[in-house]
């Protein structure tokens, strides 16, 4: 965990409306290589707003409107000249819910891969394999795989979720409370999964659960009503919050 | 609450139970008296071979043949200007003016009648593109008839696929045009398929469309460029010049059996897109 | 980095090509109207010369069609046209209304769920079909009930009726699901019987909807060819009661198509306009009546 140096992923002055509504409001923030940040805070916070603004996933939706930068290895991501695809593509995002897309779990797996020209069945057996393997999904499904992924339970769709993100290779993470829909089993499971992924990723996970944030953050970043309120090592945010809203979220006041 | 409203109450609901009756019996009716006049002329011969003495006699192959060659190309134009109308209405355009004429025409094209697509067809493919009568100007033409039927249960059928698909392959890095056709279109197929099927069913039966574009020859065609006559066509020759009862209940029998078919598939297409989408 | 400059070219490709897509697609969604334009430009291109011949006037209120000498009048054929649509309507309108009511109001889900496929089956019945039923069971029927010679505007009323069915239920039955449950509640709880309810509520709420299932199911009435040619008689004469024999501005086309040439052409290319002409008014009608009724909620 390395604080000094250029920073993997950074937000400067970020302010993002969806047509009047403000959802951030000057929001700056850097995450190191390797780090695991955690975003915490209440619904309607900005929480998923930014890590859909990242990834560059609102350019979807009409009527919103962003200024400020978000850089990827001090490169500007909404550079007239950066391509949104490969943004995503280098920025892989794993959403609330488990959604597995209508296919085979093999299918759903390779779908990214696919959209990226590898068409080689060796090496998309490959990807396959490795992807479910480090999602910690593989000795589950290995048997399987030409099944619908809509036969699996909510738990192992979500890691089969987190393994077709893995597949594409990305360099960032962006999960936005993928234990939300989940028994606490099978999010104790995920947790577990993101501390081995942490490895070898840069990792953004939002949750609105503090407990979840303190488990699993080496950092962790407390936003309400669209503003960045505290920001800091995981460790020092739980025991001295410097703020006082930091304080009320954490003892359960609000949220 | 007084008694008469209770009564009137009563009686109404009679009424509606009376109508559904009615036209569930008008539907069962008509199929059950082309089947029964028409299924004991049914033979292999009347299928396979050609018609003689202009359909008196012999049987009804180059007609089966036409509408089968018509249907198939029509389609084959119709298609994929729908499904290309319902993408761009759905997925690559927001509403605006463009998208409004767009709605103006799909809905208008609906509206108009067969025999104007026929006169359309006559005027335009067979004599100022010269194509002549032949299964070209009349495919054409039909493909003209059925569009906004593709345009709107495609579109229908895209906007019922949840938007989680699109945003899964989009934040995996994937285009628009690949997120359309490999995660988009493989989930809207069966709503789009049924869409092709009423399509289908349309091309089948039709006759003013295809009479004055297609003509109405009795021989084999062997290109697209030829002639062709329809059972449809057939059919109502038969029947109103009075050339022979019997054959035009067969011809009308297998008619009545395909959009059967056609209808069948096409509801259970349906059921199956529901069933996936909720 | 080694890896930026392959993505960028990458990158750069591959908006091309969506580029490239998005082009093609907006011409294909252009398709529909376009071939609208093709329709209207070439049916007038056919009928204007008959019609400028013979005066527009002359043309649509003459009572005489002679083709043999050149004289064009399609006055009767529109009266024929409007016999059999009011006709139709007359037979039609009630009937799809009862059915739509009782599939959004009344039937047990099972039972709807039976009646609708079938609707939705008489609209593929082609109509050819349903002329050769009008022909031989209509016809002899009303000519041993009612006399003349059958071929009627009643027996085309009758075919018509039927066939606008699928049409005015299915967009009536639609616009009666869109009124909202609260009204139905709101009623029945006052102590309203169930037919009340759709009397006094229902059907008011759902006005402007079924206006439009009529405007489109005149629409069809209007358009039909094939089956009414088999049972009209096709006289071309204004017909003076509903046992009289008709034609109607389809059939006018669809009769003599097979061998006209030249001015008589031109003229049944002209019968086309007047009948493009009113259809289209006929969808700017349908289509204000639903966006008006969209701006109302």
């Amino acid at each position: 965990m390395a604080t000094d140096g250029p920073p993997k992923l950074a937000a400067s002055e970020l302010n993002y409306y969806y047509g009047d509504l403000q959802a951030l409001r000057d929001v700056s923030l850097e995450v190191q290589n390797n780090d695991l940040l955690t975003i915490m805070g209440p619904t309607g916070s900005g929480k998923t707003t930014l890590l859909r603004a990242i990834n560059r996933l609102n350019d979807l939706l009409p009527r919103t409107r962003m200024t400020g930068r978000v850089t990827l290895d001090g490169l500007d991501l909404y550079d007239p000249g950066a391509d949104p695809a490969e943004v995503r593509r280098r920025i892989g995002m794993v959403f609330a819910l488990p959604i597995p897309l209508p296919m085979s779990v093999y299918d759903n797996v390779a779908y990214g891969p696919r959209l990226h020209g590898v068409t080689r069945k060796s090496q998309l057996d490959e990807t396959v394999e490795k992807g479910l393997r480090d999602a910690i999904l593989w000795d589950e499904v290995k048997d399987r795989l030409a099944d619908s992924a809509l036969r699996l339970s909510g738990g192992q769709q979500q890691r089969l979720s987190i393994a077709r993100v893995l597949a594409v290779e990305p360099e960032v993470i962006l999960l936005d409370e993928p234990t939300s829909g989940l028994d606490p089993i099978s999010t104790l499971r995920i947790e577990e999964l993101l501390k081995q992924l942490r490895e070898r990723y840069t990792i953004v996970l939002v949750t609105h659960n503090p407990q979840q944030a303190a488990r699993v953050g080496d950092r962790v970043a407390f936003f309400y009503l669209g503003e960045l309120v505290e920001f800091g090592p995981s460790q020092r945010v739980f025991t001295r919050p410097r703020d006082r809203r930091t304080e009320d979220y954490i003892s359960g006041r609000f949220g | 609450m007084n008694n008469r409203a209770v009564v009137a109450h009563k009686v109404a609901i009679g009424v509606l139970w009376a109508s559904a009756a009615l036209t569930l019996g008008i539907l069962i009716f008509i199929i059950a008296y082309i089947l029964v006049h028409g299924l004991p002329v049914l033979s292999w011969s009347f299928v396979t071979r050609s018609p003689t003495e202009m359909g008196r006699s012999g049987g009804i192959l180059p007609t089966i043949i036409g509408t089968f060659a018509l249907t198939v190309l029509a389609l084959g134009i119709a298609t994929p200007l729908g499904v290309g109308t319902a993408i761009y209405l759905t997925e690559y355009t927001r509403p605006g003016p463009l998208t409004r004429v767009v709605r103006f025409g799909a809905e208008s094209l609906a509206g108009v009648p067969s025999i104007i697509f026929g006169l359309f067809g006559f005027m335009f493919f067979v004599i100022y593109l010269g194509l002549g009568w032949s299964v070209l100007s009349g495919a054409l033409t039909l493909a003209a008839m059925i569009l906004p039927t593709i345009i709107r249960t495609s579109e229908e059928a895209i906007r019922a696929v949840p938007d989680s698909y699109r945003e899964i392959s989009f934040a995996l890095g994937g285009t628009r045009w690949q997120t359309v056709t490999r995660a988009i279109l493989p989930s809207a197929l069966p709503g789009i398929l049924t869409g092709v099927m009423l399509g289908m069913g349309r091309c089948i039966g039709e006759t003013a469309a295809v009479i004055f574009t297609a003509g109405a020859t009795l021989r084999l065609p062997t290109s697209i460029f030829d002639p062709v006559r329809t059972m449809a066509v057939h059919f109502y020759i038969l029947a109103r010049e009075g050339i022979s009862m019997p054959n035009a209940y067969g011809t009308a029998a297998i008619l009545v059996i395909s959009i059967l078919a056609v209808n069948f598939v096409a509801y259970w297409l349906m059921q199956r897109f529901i069933a996936r989408h909720s | 980095m080694k890896q930026e400059g392959h993505v960028a070219g990458g990158g750069r490709r591959v908006r091309l090509s969506e580029r490239g897509v998005e082009r093609v697609l907006t011409a294909v969604a252009l398709s529909a109207i376009g071939v609208l334009a093709l329709i209207t430009v070439f049916i007038f291109i056919g009928g204007i010369p008959a019609i400028a011949r013979t005066g527009f006037w002359p043309f649509v209120s003459g009572h005489k069609w002679a083709p043999g000498r050149d004289v064009f009048g399609i006055f009767p054929m529109i009266m024929g046209s409007l016999w059999v649509t009011v006709g139709a309507l007359a037979i039609g309108v009630p009937l799809s209304l009862a059915c739509a009511i009782f599939l959004s109001e009344v039937a047990p889900p099972r039972t709807a769920r039976v009646i609708k496929p079938a609707i939705e089956l008489l609209a593929g019945i082609p109509s050819v079909i349903y002329g050769f039923m009008g022909l031989v069971i209509l016809v002899p029927l009303i000519r041993n009930r009612f006399g003349g010679p059958g071929f009627s505007v009643l027996a085309s009323s009758v075919v018509l009726g039927i066939m606008i069915l699928p049409t005015v239920i299915s967009i009536s039955y639609d616009a009666l699901k869109a009124v909202p449950d609260a009204y139905r509640d709101g009623s029945l709880a006052l102590g309203a019987t169930r037919w009340q309810t759709i009397s006094m509520v229902l059907l008011p709420a759902a006005r402007s909807g079924i206006l439009a299932a009529v405007i489109l199911g005149m629409g069809r009435a209007i358009g039909e060819t094939m089956a009414v040619i088999m049972v009209a008689g096709n006289a071309t004469k204004v017909p003076g009661s509903l046992l009289d024999p008709v034609r109607t501005l389809t059939s006018n086309i669809a009769l003599e198509m097979g061998y006209a040439a030249g001015m008589h052409r031109a003229a049944l290319f002209g019968t086309g306009v007047i009948l493009f002409v009113i259809i289209m008014l006929l969808s700017v009608l349908a289509s204000y009546t639903t966006s008006a009724r969209g701006k109302a909620r």
